[in-house]
């Protein structure tokens, strides 16, 4: 059957201090050895806005249970950047990645692309390009948001890159509520439906306030029980003040795959959706 | 003894190769078998269908199941291609159908960096081979297809020294090269699961209980695995033929004499190390017309899983009323066995199987016979090398 990974987008929050993590924080604390004890997968965010170190990558192996298996997101120079990435950035975004491999720790690579992103034959040439610099290493998963993408999944298919279905708010052009599986690593990322934050210009925090009803969460748990990977990282990013988490204790409960309570702190927040 | 060996291992290896010549297949749910399923794609594994499955039990749970025949030699180019780019770089392979050992030993100068080259390896092998393969870096066999293990599909992993201990304790006994399920049962019934509580049994003990096998097991429980890799010539098919003196349309002639081939290939196989996955029966009748049907099933060595498979494909075959003058069998589908100690099932059982082989191997293979060769003591003249039979057969 499907292996099905319930995690978060992220661990290091301000606002998650209080609701996700207690507040104080213990001398310490570490926030990401606390998340791990809840969750099957931790998705890593900062390794797109930076290649993570050496050192940094074993910390994260280390920190954490064997269990827990990461994804972490490429680097945007080799997706956003408009001056085509060199071999040596791409050698510089493995050195951090190696040590979560060497452990057996890495479920996949993610690229993200920008929604703006079309499908075109030179967007092909950059997806083609940039999968080929880090083939080998995990399997590779792709979110692309512009709904020209879906005409392009058996060249998806044809490079091994394994399609990352989201949940947004709808719009004419974004791909969103697919249940698209083209490899054998299945993925799903729940951005929130937010829609008057995702398309206005405001702060990042108030683009990912949203907790998903139990009602919308009951057709993405048919969904999940039904997609034919045989690995499903199911990511909640709707992260404002731990509302991604109690989504995700949500999932895990319909799903059977609760491994510990939420904390306290979160429950308080969320009695409704996390009695 | 290896101190650097790379794990090679193509992710639902037959499904793939299917769902790679036939683009219609890719993203269907796909089992190659016969009876029972020998390799299921992933789209299946999700649906639930798992190798060793009856078939008709996979088919109840996922009813969209494409089911194929297996096709050796098409599967056996496909890896041939495959070990041909690990051989670019592994000083010496050992290569079975869908998985291969590499021993890096002593190119620490050429390779400092072993799991960089595993994903050299997978990337090479997907862009020109178009397979998927997980690898698995460790100091020796055992340990390198555990990791390995751990992060299929379309995985890599190393355990570097002084790592093993961690990562070994943990898993269940049943992990360990050489335990087969039922002394695995034998020893959860003594409440023993994980190789941390397995360790604390003392070697005596353990010699006690299965001798020569519980050594084995002792050291492997350490993460010791001395086995060389070693190139060697696996066979594509060892088969045993043979005409009848007098043709025959007697049922319990006919399963005797298959029995009797069946025993002395296995016998060949297990010398080898070897497990099978695929046998195939051939008969010919008297009136010279020939057929010959086969079955896939999970990779095994013992008579006693491939005795009722024999019975099976015989009486799918013999199916008209003329007698039948040459009956034949052949194995292929070779993978790794895990040593003798892979053999041993059961302690009786394996102490059986030890000591018929090793009495056949002193006084002939007629010396004793399982089953139902026992009747053809009666009918067929022997000697010290076991029955007379017509046309010697050879191991092609």
């Amino acid at each position: 059957m499907t292996e099905i990974l319930i995690g978060s987008a992220g661990w290091s929050y301000k606002d998650w201090a209080g609701i996700v993590y207690p507040k104080p924080l213990p001398k310490g604390f570490d926030e990401l050895a606390y998340l791990a004890q809840f969750v099957d997968c931790i998705e890593i965010n900062s390794s797109f806005y930076r290649p993570p170190t050496a050192a940094m990558g074993e910390a994260w192996a280390r920190r954490t249970p064997d269990r827990l298996v990461f994804t972490a997101k490429v680097w945007e120079r080799l997706t956003h950047d408009r001056e085509p990435f060199s071999d040596a950035d791409a050698k510089l975004y493995l050195q951090g990645i190696t040590p979560l491999v060497r452990a057996g720790k890495l479920g996949a690579l993610l690229f993200q692309y920008p929604w703006s992103f079309e499908n075109t034959p030179a967007a092909r040439d950059r997806v083609e390009r940039a999968a080929d610099a880090l083939r080998g290493w995990a399997p590779l998963a792709i979110e692309l948001r512009h709904s020209s993408w879906l005409n392009a999944l058996d060249f998806l298919r044809g490079l091994n890159l394994n399609f990352c279905n989201i949940d947004q708010p709808p719009s004419s052009t974004s791909i969103t509520g697919t249940r698209i599986v083209t490899g054998p690593v299945g993925y799903v990322r729940f951005h929130g439906r937010n829609a008057k934050a995702w398309f206005a210009p405001s702060g990042r925090g108030d683009k990912y306030d949203y907790l998903y009803s139990r009602e919308e969460l009951r057709a993405w748990e048919e969904a999940i029980r039904e997609m034919e990977a045989e690995k499903l990282f199911v990511i909640l990013n709707n992260h404002f003040q731990g509302k991604g988490m109690a989504n995700a204790f949500m999932l895990m409960r319909a799903l059977g795959k609760e491994r510990r309570p939420p904390p306290d702190t979160l429950r308080a927040l969320y009695p409704d959706v996390l009695p | 003894m290896p101190t650097r060996v790379m794990h090679l291992d193509v992710d639902a290896f037959f499904a793939s190769v299917e769902q790679l010549r036939d683009p219609r297949l890719r993203n269907k749910p796909v089992a190659v078998g016969n009876g029972v399923v020998a390799s299921p794609s992933y789209e299946a594994r999700a649906r639930g269908v798992t190798t060793a499955m009856p078939l008709h039990q996979a088919l109840r749970i996922c009813p969209e199941l494409i089911v194929l025949d297996g096709r050796q030699e098409v599967y056996r180019c496909f890896t041939e291609a495959i070990w041909e780019i690990g051989r670019r770089y592994a000083p010496a392979m050992e290569t079975f159908l869908d998985e291969a050992f590499a021993d890096f030993s002593g190119t620490e100068h050429v390779y400092p960096d072993l799991l960089d080259l595993g994903a050299r390896i997978r990337k090479e092998v997907r862009d020109e081979v178009g397979l998927p393969i997980t690898v698995g870096i460790a100091k020796n066999r055992m340990i390198s297809k555990l990791a390995a293990k751990t992060v299929k599909p379309d995985g890599l992993r190393e355990i570097r020294e002084g790592e093993e201990e961690a990562f070994l304790l943990p898993l269940p006994i049943g992990k360990i090269a050489g335990m087969g399920p039922k002394t695995t049962e034998l020893f959860h019934d003594m409440n023993i699961r994980t190789i941390a509580e397995f360790r604390t049994i003392p070697l005596a003990t353990l010699v006690a209980m299965l001798g020569k096998v519980g050594a084995s097991l002792y050291e492997r429980a350490r993460g010791q695995d001395s086995r060389p890799i070693h190139e060697r010539e696996i066979p594509r098919q060892i088969s045993r033929e043979t005409s009848l003196e007098k043709a025959t349309a007697d049922r319990g002639e006919l399963e005797g004499v298959l029995f009797y081939l069946v025993d002395r290939a296995i016998r060949a196989i297990r010398k080898m190390g070897l497990k099978t996955r695929t046998m195939r029966i051939r008969l010919r009748y008297s009136d010279g017309e020939d057929n010959e049907t086969s079955l896939s099933f999970p990779p095994t060595a013992f008579d006693e899983d491939l005795q009722p498979l024999a019975r099976k494909l015989l009486w799918k075959l013999y199916t008209r009323r003329v007698t039948v003058r040459f009956v034949g069998t052949g194995f292929s589908g070779f993978e790794a066995g895990d040593g003798q100690l892979e053999l041993f099932t059961d302690e009786s059982l394996a102490r059986f199987h030890a000591a018929v082989d090793a009495v056949r191997d002193k006084f002939g293979h007629g010396a004793i016979v399982a089953g139902r060769a026992i009747e053809l003591l009666n009918r067929l003249p022997h000697d010290a090398h076991g029955f007379v039979l017509r046309t010697p057969s050879l191991t092609k």
